[in-house]
């Protein structure tokens, strides 16, 4: 018996590289409990596996992939997958998630998860048909984009099976290069390049298996409600579909936080040329989505008489408003060829902003000017080729602004590059973006923009204090989410339909974001309460209840909420062995000291006050390090904590 | 007759090349590595064949044919068969090219060698100054 849970298969792929063996990797019963699966349980690998210290990018890095418990079964919005590794952006934890269909193939293959170590001598691939597992040439895919190397991957009794690739990016060891599956993509710290330092062009999955779930009835019931409940949202179920991500755009020129000009301000003139609604009604096709998803958040546009994929938000904000570029086409021209390449578009806009500015100041002459378009496509070549001034902008931001100057106004934290919402503008989300374990970026740092600026009822904006117990309960939630193997978006119902309501009214909503914004205390309570008291599901976290039904495990709200905790603390964990402090638990100065309102002194991030406060309410020291009852309480005692101080 | 490559008298020529490289040796300041080329085994290599070479800000500080390859432990390895190191040195194979396109096979941190490429250039270009006589 490889694990008395259903919902898993209980076994892990073993794949070494360097000896060209395959074999099984272990993972027992008290780490699913602890960590669930997902990256979670990926950072306990690694833990365990790494020594401290590796180049990211030499073969003693190990590469991973995946699921979660609900991952391939009828729950929705569980395609998702991760993937992880020790990141050569930060040099800490790194790991994406993505909704491609790999995920699925791999459950019904037979396997939770894949453990790869080593590095080929020579490109290769790794297929996988159930039980039987190949390490093939793939000198015929090298150098080959990630649309063409997918398909030349599919080869006769794998025309339907999934596939997940590096693009040019990837083998040319960029630094924030992506890994593709399908059309979805693992964006962020650079897991392309570790793909790439291993030789492996991509992996290739086809399975036949049936995933088991505990209750096979009661879930189907509990999943039949939760699809509904997703469907009647007025934000899953309507604005999403409606609009895809890019409804962001209009809504975060409203909260002056849709960065500009190298995140230099929070309003774009033009901004209604690149909004979702211009997209929409000048390219939209159709929406479409990760399988077994009910929201479909993804769009399919036309340009030049083709259907291709649509930008997501974060590539219309970073390569529109952060370049001041207006032209959509050309943005959704970017957005395919960042693919094509495989190359991490919040990365890429990020790096070449900060080019330009760096460029505009006289500090690095480049050619890259703001508003100008002609040269971006090549540019984007030469990233993914290490050419010209490709080699040095595919070291991202913090490379360029130790090389040439600029750390004042350098977006990046930890290495990783901003996202596309203006620190200053929401100063929780900016406090997640400092304190996330994977450097900057908004789903670690718990997407507090929901509640600061683009939710129906949100907190008051610019209040510091109030911040991070918010931001806290959202990275624990997000990450307990995630680690069950759903999609992050499902996170939305936590917000009530009635909230969207309230919205209407102004009275109504200055009300509510008076209540949201001073009962902070209330939520540090929640977090510190003992597990007894929180031993139910609630409705609008349907995730908990879906995955005792899936697992046979003993689930609640309180345990699932706790594994985030534990996850997101151990990642820290990990990050602090590797070195990662306190020090780098920090923004630019542009973004601590630059007042983004003029007159409104508290309209830059006061880091300074929230840090402090934040450690305390997660029980670490002064300097970010787990106390070593919180490492009790949350079951890491395994961790001897004075070694990492 | 040109020198047999790969030959003491090969690495000694390479190391003197290098040295009167103004060229190596303004792309080169801040390098501080050593390196195995290694042709390896097939067609008239019969053995894989190993020249270390060590460089030092510009510099060529050492130079010579190994044997036994524990001998040294230099920071990077590169290797390829016979084919490719001819095509390098006829200029038809870029060596950063080659190293991204792994028909070079790189032992060692392939980043910090994409990030010199004019440094790669030029020490490529000293070798092609040689007369050197393939086997
Ligand atoms: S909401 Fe979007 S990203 Fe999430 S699972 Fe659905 S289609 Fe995929």
């Amino acid at each position: 018996m490889k694990t008395r849970y259903k919902g898993y298969t209980g076994k892990l792929l073993d794949v070494n590289l360097t000896s060209q063996t395959t074999g099984e990797y272990i993972v027992s019963d008290m780490d699913r409990e602890r960590f669930l699966g997902g990256r979670y349980l990926s950072t306990k690998i690694l833990w365990d596996e790494l020594k401290p210290g590796i180049d990211p990018l030499s073969p003693e890095n190990i590469f991973i992939v995946m699921t979660a418990p609900l991952t391939g079964t009828r729950a929705p919005s569980t395609s998702r997958y991760d993937i992880s590794a020790k990141s050569p952006i930060t040099g800490g934890i790194g790991h994406s998630n993505s909704g491609g269909n790999f995920g699925i193939h791999l459950k019904k293959a037979g396997w939770d998860g894949i453990v790869i170590r080593g590095s080929a001598d020579t490109p290769v691939y790794i297929e996988i048909n159930d039980d039987v597992v190949q390490i093939k040439n793939a000198d015929h895919l090298w150098g080959k984009d990630t649309h063409t190397s997918q398909e030349l991957m599919k080869t006769n009794d794998f025309k339907k099976a999934a596939t997940m690739v590096i693009g040019p990016a990837g083998e040319n060891l960029v630094k924030f290069a992506c890994v593709v599956c399908q059309e979805r993509v693992h964006g962020r710290t650079g897991m392309g390049s570790v793909m790439g330092s291993k030789n492996l062009k991509g992996l290739v999955v086809k399975g036949s298996k049936k995933i088991d779930v505990f209750q096979p009835e009661k879930f189907k019931e509990h999943t039949k409600k939760w699809i509904k409940s997703l469907q009647g949202h007025p934000a899953t179920g309507e604005t999403v579909p409606k609009l895809g991500t890019s409804m962001f755009v209009a809504l975060l020129q409203r909260a002056n936080a849709l960065p500009t000009k190298n995140f230099s301000r929070g309003t774009f003139e033009n901004y209604n040329q690149i909004t979702g609604e211009t997209l929409a009604k000048d390219h939209l096709i159709r929406n479409y989505g990760c399988q077994s998803c009910p929201i479909q958040c993804g769009r399919v546009v036309k340009l030049d008489g083709q259907e291709i994929k649509g930008p997501e938000y974060e590539i219309m904000c970073l390569f529109g408003a952060n370049l001041l570029i207006n032209d959509l086409d050309a943005i959704i021209r970017w957005n395919r060829e960042l693919d094509l390449l495989g190359l991490d578009g919040v990365s890429c806009g990020t790096v070449l902003g900060f080019a330009m500015e760096l460029n505009e100041k006289g500090i690095w002459k480049n050619n890259l000017e703001f508003g100008k378009k002609e040269n971006i496509l090549d540019i984007l070549k030469l990233i993914a080729h290490r050419e010209g001034i490709g080699n040095d902008l595919a070291e991202g931001v913090k490379y360029l602004s130790e090389k040439y100057g600029g750390t004042d106004f350098a977006p990046h934290v930890k290495g990783l590059e901003l996202p596309a919402y203006q620190p200053q503008a929401a100063v929780g989300h900016a406090l997640g973006y400092a304190t996330a374990n994977r450097g900057a970026c908004h789903l670690d740092g718990g997407y507090m923009i929901y509640f600061e600026a683009t939710g129906p009822v949100t907190l008051e904006q610019f209040h510091h204090r109030s911040k991070p117990a918010w931001v806290v309960l959202d990275q624990n939630l997000l990450a307990a989410i995630s680690s069950g193997g759903s999609c992050l978006f499902t996170s939305w119902t936590f917000v009530p339909a009635i909230a969207f309501k309230a919205q209407k009214s102004k009275i109504i909503s200055f009300i509510i974001r008076k209540i949201l914004t001073y009962t902070w205390p209330s939520i540090t309570g929640l977090l510190k309460l003992p597990l007894v008291f929180l031993k139910f599901h609630i409705p609008l976290l349907p995730h908990s209840k879906a995955i005792a039904l899936a697992t046979g495990m003993d689930m609640s709200f309180g345990k699932l909420i706790r594994i985030g905790d534990r996850g997101y603390t151990m990642e820290k964990l990990f990050n602090l062995r590797e070195g990662i402090r306190k020090k780098d638990d920090k923004l630019a100065k542009r973004f601590t000291d630059d007042l983004l309102v003029k007159g409104n002194k508290n309209s830059r991030v006061q880091l300074d006050k929230m840090l402090p406060q934040y450690y305390k309410i997660r029980g670490w020291d002064e300097n970010g390090v787990p106390k070593e009852k919180t490492l009790k309480k949350l079951d890491l005692n395994f961790v001897d904590i004075s070694q990492l101080n | 007759m040109g020198i047999p490559m790969g030959s003491d008298e090969w690495a000694l020529a390479l190391k003197d090349e290098v040295n009167k490289s103004e060229g190596y040796r303004m792309a080169s300041l801040t390098w501080e590595d050593d390196f195995y080329f290694i042709v390896t085994k097939g067609g008239p290599i019969t053995e894989d064949l190993l020249v270390y070479v060590d460089l030092w800000h510009g510099e060529c500080r050492d130079a010579f044919r190994v044997s036994d390859p524990g001998v040294k432990s230099p920071t990077f390895e590169i290797s390829a068969p016979l084919d490719i190191w001819k095509k390098v040195s006829n200029r038809e194979l870029n060596p950063i090219r080659g190293i991204m396109t792994r028909k070079l096979k790189v032992k060692g941190n392939i980043l910090k060698l994409i990030k010199a490429p004019k440094s790669a250039i030029e020490l490529v270009e000293c070798a092609i100054r040689l007369d050197t006589e393939w086997p």
